[in-house]
């Protein structure tokens, strides 16, 4: 016996129930309050296309709502809890909502909620999704886990019923692979629920037998408890994607769920069909379900749904369902049909049965609280009489579930024979079988999955020598559809989950939204969690009837993906939290981990932004401290993540020219320089050094928020414009750790360290020399360039020596002072020396913005962006150039607006705004910005506007360069 | 500084030495080379020709890859292969450049990548988590190489020989500033 609680109560079930059948078999009949109008809703069907006994499972963060209670298994310890009631289910208050119900019917909010307009959000809409509901989501952070697995198949069978089985056991004999997919924790599908014989034995014991076969087969992979939700675009490798999820544990923090993306060569629909109902007033007390239901859960869990079991049916497979139920056990007391008259076949074989029959006649209303007492039957003469029943079934007929086959936008075909739609042309490579594809007979699904096994295995290479014949009883399957009750009392609902009823789809009519789109969406029919599978054909057929039309030119609204509800935390997988994007980090880590470094992060990256000390007060402390080491001794600053472009090629130099502004192939082999790129509209798109190591070799960099987008851009050039030429492109960012090395005694540590490797001197290795040379065992670069404005050097090496490298600097500099110094620092370092970054190539800026407008009008060969750099926007005075501004009381925000002094704020007085702002510890306040006709304009005082900040200050305009204009420091 | 600099592995953070599963063997390629080759403009023929001569290999002329002794070539782009070798990048590179010549651009990737190798009964069924690449017997053989995306990092796969329980044993490549993060979303593989 498994022990579980539904609310407050504790029950017993047995291995193999679900909690529905342990419910049913508790007594509890009561399960649910529904959507709109909270009346008492009982379990309807025994699947996944449950619209009423929808639970909460579990407790607090492992919360699961609207958790269907007819595919829960049973466990040891599960806790439910019935949804949208208050205070219990028996006793719901806002159940008086019923009371309304004639005025609140599809449309209501939307016409009443009117006025005022400005109260929708705030008043209305909040009010009515507290009133109307289901399940509540979970608060906490899910402690479960939840995993994404690829799958690849020759054959993907999708529901393991009679067709599926057969298919899959014709597929799986060839030694294809095959997937086998079902949303039971039990394989056969209505084997399980139907006492029926193939071959002449027990149908579950054919199911049990076929399960052994396939699980014994190398290449046959079984998925129970997996639903596939979704049939996806893409050719992939030669097959279809598929996602489907797996519910994998019933336990709250172990692997929950699992998405799988399968992707299959050929697949096998054998999804079955879900029965429908007939529609008459009272049709939703709490015992009333689908006739196949009460089947289901007599044979499948000897569950009796009632002791007086009335049927309503237009079917004959209700009454195969009555046949069944008195071989359990089960008292049928009554059946009502709706048809003139039933063949005589199916009159024969009724004959031992111990029933009240009353053909030609209908169910007009129901009785009992919050429970099924007793139904109210009209004769063929129009006789009303009372019969007593505390469960009744229902069968208006069976809708193949074709979602899946009609996913990539396949249209379905009406089938007059069965009343319902069937599969149309479905995409290739998908065949659909058995009860999916309308044959409803065992005999029929039988051969059809047999036949779609074997030839989808054999379109994928692997031909079968024999398909099987299996031998099925015989089962009847007549009908002649009723789709509704027209003269019955109370409300008549066509969609439980959402409380749609007939009312509705009659007020729809009349306001003209008669086409199924416009009808699902004015009354939200099949808009529910359950997508209205047991709802939308009936919805439409209603409403067919009233225009006139047939259904089957009325057609359905599309489906769509997901075909049941998938949870957002398995579709995120193992991707959660910390780890929802990958991170990088640079080769030397871990070194700036053991020296006590805070990461900030950029991108992908993460990028140490300042070194602490024990006994600093703050980060500005700090800072300071890394800035005066490079101005007066030496610092060292991983920049490893810039990105690194390796150039070759003969045709490489007169690439470059063409990629950035100035000219690249006057440079000399051995020597670096500065170089702006633009794109294509002329503005700003990057810059960093270009490095000329041999004849034909070039090694760019950029930065680092840009090291991708410029491969990109170099690669469409290569590949569109320059395909004939001999240029080759690599980015070999990853392969080099890189370390500036900046301040006055830069050179003196770096000549302790390489020492006969290279000669450092200024003679030998001026300002912006490159070279590559053999050092400690490897190959290494130096570069002599400078961010900071101070005798500066880059030196990378290959990544797997980086850490070594950056921890012999710090060996080598201790006497010196070095120090490690991160992204503040370095962006105090340029701030002071009025070099541009990120902040001042934003997107809006030219060249000439920024100072480099003799390049663009000096240059003779053309150059991306060369033309509509030029353009009259672009070119006339007046614009935003970046100035440097130094305040002497108050501080500085980037992002800050400047206006003329004494002007006040407005639109009209706003001269540009603040680019970068840093606290200089010997220059004090200062910072970059974009100024209109900024460079004129040296020595006025300009207003410093922050509206955020609410500051105002004065501020002095400068020369972007604060510090050593004319570059002495880095050429010492 | 006199001495050698020391090497360090991009999985040195990682605790992969200490890992023990019954059903996942790995281990670190930390000496792998890889080294990309780029054709020079219209010497692809010229190309296949020294590399014919000089190992013996008929370059892939799609996604796939050949031995030739202790070296593997892969297609991974128009034009565009990867030697992968073990051991010295100080031999393989000059060697590459110096039976190529003027035909290839030879560029060292060896420490861009980070090389783990994979074996034992459960490691495909950890890759499938990441890989969206059909790692099965019959799809994926000693011939194949993929570039691809494994729990969004790039990544390259491809086999090496099986072990001797019979079980195939597969090579993966992730850029070396990824390797803590897919390390992550591997031992998540492994154990979730």
């Amino acid at each position: 016996m498994l022990a579980f609680h539904f609310d407050t109560r504790l029950y017993h079930g047995y291995a193999g129930d679900t909690l529905a059948s342990a419910l049913l078999a508790s007594g509890v009949r009561l399960v649910a309050r529904s959507f709109k109008y909270h009346r008492p809703r009982g379990v309807v069907t025994a699947g996944s296309e449950e619209p009423n006994a929808l639970v909460e499972l579990h407790d607090g963060a492992c919360r699961e709502p609207n958790t269907r209670a007819t595919v829960v298994e049973l466990f040891d310890g599960l806790r439910a809890r019935s949804q949208n009631r208050w205070p219990s289910l028996a006793l719901d208050l806002a159940s008086v909502s019923s009371l309304l119900s004639p005025i609140l019917g599809a449309g209501f909010y939307y016409k009443t909620f009117m006025w005022p307009a400005g109260f929708w959000e705030w008043l209305y809409e909040p009010a009515i999704r507290r009133a109307a509901g289901l399940g509540r989501a979970a608060t906490g952070a899910d402690p479960g886990a939840y995993e994404k697995v690829n799958a690849f198949c020759d054959v993907l069978v999708i529901g393991a019923g009679p067709a599926g089985l057969a298919a899959a056991l014709c597929a799986g004999r060839t030694g294809a692979r095959v997937i086998l997919c079902d949303e039971d924790f039990l394989l056969g599908g209505r084997l399980n629920a139907d006492r029926r014989e193939i071959d002449g034995m027990p149908g579950t014991e054919w199911a049990v037998r076929a399960e052994s076969e396939l699980r014994a087969m190398a290449e046959v992979r079984i998925l129970r408890r997996t639903t596939v939700f979704g049939v996806y675009d893409g050719n992939v490798s030669g097959g279809r994607c598929f996602g489907a999820l797996e519910r994998v544990s019933d336990g709250a923090d172990t692997l929950r769920q699992r998405i799988w993306r399968i992707i299959a060569r050929r697949a096998v629909l054998a999804t079955g069909a879900c029965e429908r109902p007939i529609v008459f007033g009272g049709n939703d007390r709490p015992g009333i379900m689908m006739a196949s239901a009460i089947r289901t859960y007599a044979n499948r869990f000897a569950v009796a749904a009632g002791r007086q079991v009335a049927l309503f049916t237009s079917t004959d497979s209700a009454w195969e369902a009555a046949f069944d139920l008195a071989k359990a056990g089960v008292n049928v007391t009554t059946i009502v049909d709706t048809r003139r008259e039933i063949s005589t076949e199916l009159a024969r074989k009724a004959e031992g049965l111990d029933a009240d029959i009353r053909v030609n006649a209908r169910v007009t209303g129901s009785c009992g609280r919050n429970a099924l007492t007793g139904i109210e039957v009209q004769d063929k003469e129009g006789r009303l009489t009372r019969v007593r029943a505390d469960a009744l079934g229902v069968s208006g007929g069976w809708n193949p579930n074709l979602a899946l086959a009609s996913h990539l936008g396949a249209k379905p075909r009406w089938c007059e024979r069965i009343a319902a739609f069937v599969p149309g042309d479905t995409p290739p490579g998908l065949v659909v079988a058995g009860a999916a594809r309308g044959s409803f007979s065992l005999q029929d699904a039988l051969r059809q999955g047999a036949a779609a096994g074997a030839e989808a295995a054999a379109a994928t290479g692997f031909r079968s020598t024999h398909v099987p014949h299996w031998q099925a009883d015989d089962e009847l399957g007549g009908i002649s559809p009723c789709w509704r009750v027209t003269q019955s009392r109370g409300k008549a609902f066509v969609d439980f989950q959402h409380d749609v009823t007939v009312d509705d789809v009659l007020l729809s009519w009349r306001e003209g939204f008669r086409s199924p789109e416009h009808l699902k969406r004015y009354t939200t029919l099949g808009m529910g969690t359950d997508q209205g599978k047991v709802a939308s054909l009936t919805g439409n057929a209603i409403m067919a009837e009233l225009t006139g039309r047939s259904v089957g030119d009325l057609g359905v609204p599309a489906a769509r993906p997901p075909y049941t509800p998938v949870s957002i935390g398995a579709l995120a997988g193992q991707d959660r939290g910390r780890h929802y994007r990958p991170t990088r980090e640079t080769p030397a880590h871990g070194w700036a981990e053991e020296r006590g470094a805070t990461f900030v992060e950029t991108g992908h990256w993460m990028r140490a932004r300042w070194f602490g000390l024990s006994g600093e007060l703050d980060w500005r402390q700090t800072v300071a401290r890394e800035v005066a080491a490079v101005r007066t001794a030496v610092g060292v600053c991983d920049v490893s993540t810039l990105g690194k472009i390796d150039v070759q090629g003969k045709h490489a130099a007169e690439f470059l020219d063409f990629i950035y502004v100035n000219a690249i192939s006057t440079l000399r082999v051995g020597r670096a320089r500065y170089g702006l790129m633009l794109r294509e509209d002329g503005f700003v798109f990057d810059d960093g050094t270009v490095a000329r190591l041999s004849a034909y070799h070039y090694l760019m960099s950029t930065t680092t928020a840009n090291a991708s987008l410029v491969i990109q851009h170099l690669e469409r050039e290569r590949q569109v414009y320059w395909a004939r030429c001999d240029i080759q492109i690599v980015p070999v960012t990853e392969n080099w750790g890189q370390f500036a090395i900046a301040g006055p005694k830069s050179r003196l540590l770096l000549q302790r360290l390489l020492g006969e490797a290279i000669d450092l001197s200024n003679e030998a290795f001026p300002h912006l020399a490159c070279a590559e040379f053999s050092w400690g065992g490897s190959v290494a670069r130096l570069f002599r360039v400078s961010f900071s404005g101070e005798l500066g050097y880059e030196l990378a090496v290959p990544a797997r020596y980086a850490a070594a490298l950056v921890r012999a600097l710090m060996a080598a500099g201790e006497d010196l002072g070095v120090t490690p110094y991160g992204l503040e620092a370095m962006d105090v370092l340029r701030v002071e020396k009025g070099h541009i970054s990120g902040n001042e190539i934003n997107g809006t800026t030219t060249s000439a913005d920024l100072g480099f407008g003799e390049w663009l009008t000096s240059k003779k060969t053309a150059f991306i962006g060369s033309v509509l750099a030029k353009r009259p926007g672009l070119m006339e005075a007046g614009r935003c150039e970046l100035v440097g501004l130094k305040v002497s009381s108050g501080h500085l925000n980037a992002g800050a607006h400047l206006l003329p002094e004494g002007a006040s704020e407005s639109l009209e007085n706003d001269h540009g705004y603040v680019t970068s702002a840093v606290l200089s510890p010997t220059l004090g306040c200062i910072g970059l910005a974009l100024l209109k006709n900024g460079r004129a304009r040296t020595g006025e005082r300009v207003r410093v506007y922050d509206p955020v900040g609410a500051a105002s200050t004065l501020a002095e305009v400068t020369a972007p360069a604060f510090l050593d204009p004319r570059g002495l420091r880095l050429r010492g | 500084m006199t001495g050698q600099l020391q090497s360090s592995s991009g999985f040195a953070r990682c605790s992969l030495t200490s890992w023990v599963d019954r059903d996942v063997r790995i281990s670190d390629r930390e000496l792998s080379c890889l080294v990309v080759i780029r054709a020079r403009a219209g010497q692809a023929g010229a190309l296949e020709s020294r590399m014919r001569a000089r190992f013996a290999a008929d370059l892939p002329k799609g996604p796939g890859c050949i031995r030739s002794g202790a070296l593997r070539f892969a297609g991974v782009g128009p034009g565009e292969w990867l030697a992968i070798g073990e051991g010295s990048r100080e031999e393989l590179l000059p060697s590459l450049q110096l039976a190529l010549g003027e035909t290839a651009a030879v560029i060292d990737q060896s420490d861009g990548w980070c090389v783990l190798r994979l074996g034992g009964e459960a490691a495909r069924e950890a890759l499938m988590k990441l890989f969206p690449v059909d790692l099965h017997q019959r799809a994926f053989t000693l011939r194949d190489f993929a570039v691809t995306l494994a729990s969004h990092i790039d990544a390259m796969i491809w086999r090496a020989e099986d072990s001797i329980d019979g079980t195939p044993t597969f090579d993966v490549a992730v850029p070396r500033s990824y390797a803590g993060s897919f390390w992550h979303a591997l031992s998540r593989a492994i154990s979730p």
